[in-house]
């Protein structure tokens, strides 16, 4: 652990986002601010509303902070414009989301090989094969998301998400959709996956349980982020 | 990875997994409509050129008053065209009774290049047609002259030196439609022997003629070439220049067929947009992933502009090959009506078909498939970000732009394209503004939507964007079909019905004076109607407002022509009826003034000349002067004696005059001209009744030809159904998934999707129906020029076919809604959630 916390991944300092309402202006995220270590496993924690996936969908660089900076891999990532900031995504994160996000009109295979495709890797369809062997799915390439469970499906977008061996893995709520069964068997995995390639997860949640699996933890609360002391 | 190889892969997943398919068929129908209306239209139009060059004998006819220089001759060759050398000249023939003038005609043997010569081996006998001229030291001659001459076949005349058989009577000859008031019979030799006359002295008052025939492509380039050389005294002929009557049948063909091409043009423009505004809503995550693992905006771009291209490139050379087989089917099944043998394909209308393919694709899908670079990636976490469903003002123009110049250059026809332009803009904010009136009423109406036949109409209400785009698309469409039937019904009725049965099909010419009381007398004896007699002038146009005028002043061909020959001069009392003032008025017999006449609006444009100017006529060697009193409208088709120039009664007397008279003969009755010719032995009798069959002709092939046209318009036009209905298929579907759930019945789904698409058909055939009238009347009436007569039809189609026809597809269409159980739907879903 003493090793991993001397290289800090990403730094978020001073962060807030408001907007505007028919109220008045919305604070969503006050003052935020936290350093995550190379291959730190990090949850935040919080109600519906709270601001989680707002921090989420700013941390990746998908939406735009009010204030304040996100420094990823020694990056200020919004002194990058849009598609700087999609270059950087390609090359450094992985997503998984709550809805899966997979492509219908794509079978598992392509859905995993899309991410590659884009980043011009050399062979992507022997690649996209390997993790879907390594979550399990090696069976099921030709099928259609539609032709899935949602647990499959959640693996499939894990398989996606690590297929081009990101330095950081953004899941937002990802077992949400998922019973509790299928959803511990895609946490096991995806904790799995994080320890072999060394990668840093970032994990947006309400489940105490799953929170307490990272190796730290943050509450968030009206736009105010607090580390949980263990 | 190359961009254009992932977008081709891209494109192979997409159409794997269905989501191309509808973008895809709607522009392979799109196109295969338009190229198999243009290979039908390019082989029909050029079979009814080559059937109508028939007429002139060959498809380009020179004529010099000297030899042609061998440099025409050369390029003729170089261009692989046919050609055949020609002289006529004006002659005396000579036999045992005496001597008579005749026009003589000598060409070499293969002449007729296009059509046939029709012979008959005795006078009035049946006609044979043959497709060359006589061996050497034969002649065949015009009725007329074994009449006036008492000759009969196997006879001897004497032409010059040179004594030749009468081998056959002449009755049907290409190439004299131009020189239709001759007097004198016509005779026709063999080239060859036309030396041995010695007929041809210098100073003589030959003419020299050039027939070509080929490649129409070679011909407009030969006739370039001639155009170019610009050689006093040679004038180039089509078909086009010489016989009004076919001009006119061959110009209103070509814009029946262009504009039916049209319609199929517009709906296609409205499915590919259609369908693409559904592809690029499905494609709203698909971008948001990409964006989200790490494509640029510009990647975004060039992806689908390749994606587009490929499918373009694809669909619109499927399309053109749908087209080639479908035209190919409808020859055959037209084989034996079409009965004339069509010359082959050309690759224009291939080119042609995917010019139009990737311009519809880049006009109606690109903008909105293009505005997918615009999907922020935030979208994965909030999905109502980035919902480009309502239409954007640029799509709209650039689809309009792209529309027009689809249109332009399908009617082939600026004046056409440009009103076809106008009238589908106004129809769109027309249809938009009664669309959204509509739907406006039904917002402030207070009533409760409970039950289900309201609940329907209530969806209209609730996607009111959507409603609009659909009642635009469905109206057009409606309004597309509307103008067809028109134009096949009232229109193409309205055009037959100017050729009646009766029309003259004799002219009686050269008629003296004296013999037109005989000549009534004639008539009324055999119990047939006593045609019109009309005076007739020869004379020439000399002078304008005191000021000297000829061929060279004037810059345009029909104004030269005009200038270079003499023109048909008249008088009369009244007007004819089938004439029409367009400027000043018509003389009344009070006006003490004589110095007076009308003239046909061509003289008015093509030589400039406007009311109140003097224009100075030499007729023989006297000269008469008049003030233009009126511009008339003629209708040259109509076989009726018309004249460019009338003068008020008084004005011409004195000058030598001789009479006409068109008559209807019926063919049985054919012997009564034996009579006639022998009572009345100087007169002259054209048959114009080939001219007439020729014409007949043309008008019911094209329209057979519309009619079929309009087959693939309607295709279209259920495509557009088809599109519009897929367009709301998803939301549809989400919406009754969950309508079921909660108990809602299949019946009372059923209800309210009948109740939303017979309204929806209601309102846009209302709409259609206003507008096909409008567009209708402004076509008929300023561009094909013909009188339109009111037609309540198209209001019981346009409402009852709108509402039964789109309430039926719809309901057809959104089957699967009510079909699959609730929760097969809802999974559906989830899934592409």
């Amino acid at each position: 652990m003493s090793e991993k916390k001397t290289n800090s991944l990403l730094t978020v300092e001073h962060l807030n986002k408001h907007v505007q309402s028919p109220t008045g202006e919305l604070q969503i995220l006050s003052d935020v601010h936290f350093n995550i270590f190379t291959a730190e496993s990090v949850a935040i924690l919080g109600p519906s509303g709270a601001g989680k996936s707002t921090l989420l969908g700013i941390l990746a660089g998908l939406d735009t902070p009010s204030s304040g900076q996100v420094i990823l891999d020694k990056q200020n990532i919004f002194n990058l414009d849009e598609d700087g900031r999609a270059q950087l995504r390609g090359r450094l994160m992985g997503f998984v989301f709550q809805s899966f996000q997979l492509l219908p009109s794509l079978t598992a295979l392509e859905n995993v090989m899309l991410p590659l495709e884009l980043l011009a890797f050399n062979n992507p369809e022997l690649m996209a094969e390997k993790v879907l062997s390594r979550v399990g799915l090696g069976e099921r390439i030709a099928h259609y998301p539609r032709q899935l469970s949602g647990g499959e499906q959640q693996r499939v977008a894990i398989a996606r998400a690590f297929a081009v061996e990101p330095k950081v893995l953004l899941a937002d709520e990802p077992t949400g959709n998922l019973d509790s069964k299928t959803g511990a068997m895609v946490i096991d995995l995806l904790f799995e996956l994080n320890a072999e390639e060394n990668t840093t997860l970032l994990l947006v949640t309400h489940d105490r349980e799953l929170a307490k699996r990272c190796d730290r933890e943050f509450n968030i609360d009206s736009g105010k982020l607090v580390e949980i002391a263990r | 990875m190359k961009i254009s190889k992932l977008a081709f892969r891209h494109l192979l997943r997409e159409w794997r997994s269905g989501e191309l398919y509808i973008l895809f068929f709607a522009l392979v129908i799109a196109v295969a409509a338009v190229s198999s209306v243009s290979f039908f239209a390019d082989r029909i139009q050029n079979a009814l050129s080559s059937q109508a060059n028939e007429l002139l004998g060959g498809d380009l006819l020179l004529s010099s008053d000297r030899e042609f220089s061998p440099d025409y001759l050369d390029k003729a060759k170089q261009f692989n065209l046919q050609y055949v050398k020609q002289l006529t000249f004006p002659t005396m023939v000579v036999s045992n009774d005496g001597a008579q003038m005749v026009w003589l005609k000598a060409a070499e043997e293969d002449f007729p290049l296009r059509g046939k010569l029709g012979i008959a081996k005795e006078l009035f006998a049946p006609e044979i047609e043959v497709s060359h001229v006589m061996e050497q030291g034969k002649v065949w001659v015009e009725p007329r002259l074994i009449t006036a001459m008492n000759l009969a076949v196997g006879d001897k005349i004497l032409l010059g030196d040179k004594s030749l058989i009468i081998d056959a009577v002449l009755v049907n000859e290409p190439g004299r439609g131009g020189d239709l008031f001759n007097v004198s019979p016509r005779v026709l030799m063999n080239y060859k022997d036309v030396k041995a006359t010695n007929l041809l002295q210098e100073g003589s008052r030959v003419r020299h003629v050039l027939l070509l025939a080929g490649d129409m492509s070679d011909i407009e380039t030969y006739r370039a070439f001639v155009t170019d050389k610009n050689e006093v005294g040679i004038r180039a002929q089509g078909i086009r220049d010489s016989r009004p009557e076919i001009r006119v049948a061959l110009s209103r063909a070509e814009q029946f067929l262009g504009l039916a091409a049209l319609t199929s043009v517009i709906l296609a423009g409205v499915a590919v947009a259609l369908a693409a505004r559904r592809y690029s809503q499905r494609h709203l995550d698909y971008c948001a992933i990409m964006r989200c693992v790490g494509a640029r905006q510009s990647t975004i771009t060039q992806l689908y502009c390749w994606q587009i291209l490929y499918l373009g490139l694809v669909a619109s050379f499927v399309g053109c090959l749908v087209g080639f087989f479908t035209h190919e089917m409808l020859i055959s099944l037209l084989g034996s009506f079409v009965g004339v043998n069509l010359p082959g394909v050309s690759f224009a209308p291939f080119f042609f078909g995917m010019a139009i393919g990737l311009i519809t694709l880049a006009g109606f899908a690109l903008p909105p498939i293009l505005s997918l670079r615009e999907v922020p990636a935030l979208r994965v976490l909030k999905r109502d970000l980035g919902d480009f469903s309502a239409p954007k003002f640029f799509n709209y123009v650039v689809g309009i732009l792209a529309l027009s110049v689809v249109m332009v250059w399908q009617a082939n026809d600026i004046k056409l394209g440009v009103y076809m332009v106008i009238g589908a803009l106004a129809a769109i904010a027309i249809l938009a503004l009664c669309a959204y009136s509509l739907l406006l009423l039904l917002r402030v109406s207070k009533r409760r939507f409970s039950n289900p036949w309201w609940y329907g109409l209530r969806n209209l209400l609730r996607r009111p964007s959507s409603s609009v785009v659909q009642i635009i698309a469905f109206g057009l469409g409606i309004m597309a079909l509307l103008i067809l039937t028109l134009i096949r019904g009232d229109l193409l009725d309205e055009w037959q019905a100017s050729i009646p049965d009766d029309a003259p099909n004799r002219f009686v010419i050269n008629i003296h004076p004296d013999q037109v009381k005989g000549m009534q007398t004639f008539f009324e004896n055999r119990q047939l109607e006593i045609p019109t007699f009309y005076p007739m002038i020869r004379g020439r146009l000399v002078e304008v407002n005191g000021e000297a005028i000829n061929a060279e002043m004037v810059n345009n061909r029909e104004g030269k022509q005009m200038l270079s020959r003499e023109l048909n001069l008249s008088w009369a009392e009244k007007m004819a009826d089938d004439n029409k003032i367009l400027h000043g008025k018509w003389w009344s017999v009070e006006t003490s003034r004589i110095d007076l006449i009308s003239i046909e609006q061509g003289v008015m444009k093509h030589l400039d000349v406007q009311l109140g100017d003097r224009l100075k006529f030499k007729v023989a060697d006297q000269f008469f002067e008049a003030e233009v009193a009126s511009v008339r409208e003629v209708d040259w088709g109509s076989f009726g004696a018309n004249f460019y120039v009338i003068a008020k009664p008084g004005l011409l007397d004195g000058f030598p005059t001789t009479y006409m008279s068109p008559f209807f003969l019926a063919p049985d009755k054919y012997k009564i001209l034996n009579e006639l010719i022998d009572e009345f032995n100087n007169i002259t009798v054209i048959d114009v009744a080939s001219i007439m069959t020729h014409v007949r002709e043309i008008i019911s092939r094209v329209t057979l030809a519309v009619e079929y046209v309009f087959l693939f318009t309607i295709l279209s036009g259920a495509m557009v159904l088809f599109a519009g209905i897929q367009a709301t298929h998803d939301e549809r579907m989400r919406e009754n998934g969950v309508i079921r759930t909660l108990g809602g019945r299949r019946k009372q789904i059923m209800q309210s999707l009948i109740s939303e698409f017979v309204s929806l058909g209601l309102l846009s055939g209302m709409v259609a129906a206003i507008l096909a009238s409008v567009v209708a009347f402004v076509i008929a009436f300023y561009v094909l020029k013909m009188p339109v007569q009111w037609n309540w039809g198209i209001w019981v189609y346009g409402l009852f076919g709108g509402g039964i026809g789109i309430g039926i597809i719809g309901v057809w269409g959104s089957w699967s809604v009510v079909r699959q159980p609730p929760l097969q739907i809802l999974k559906k879903i989830s899934a592409s959630n």
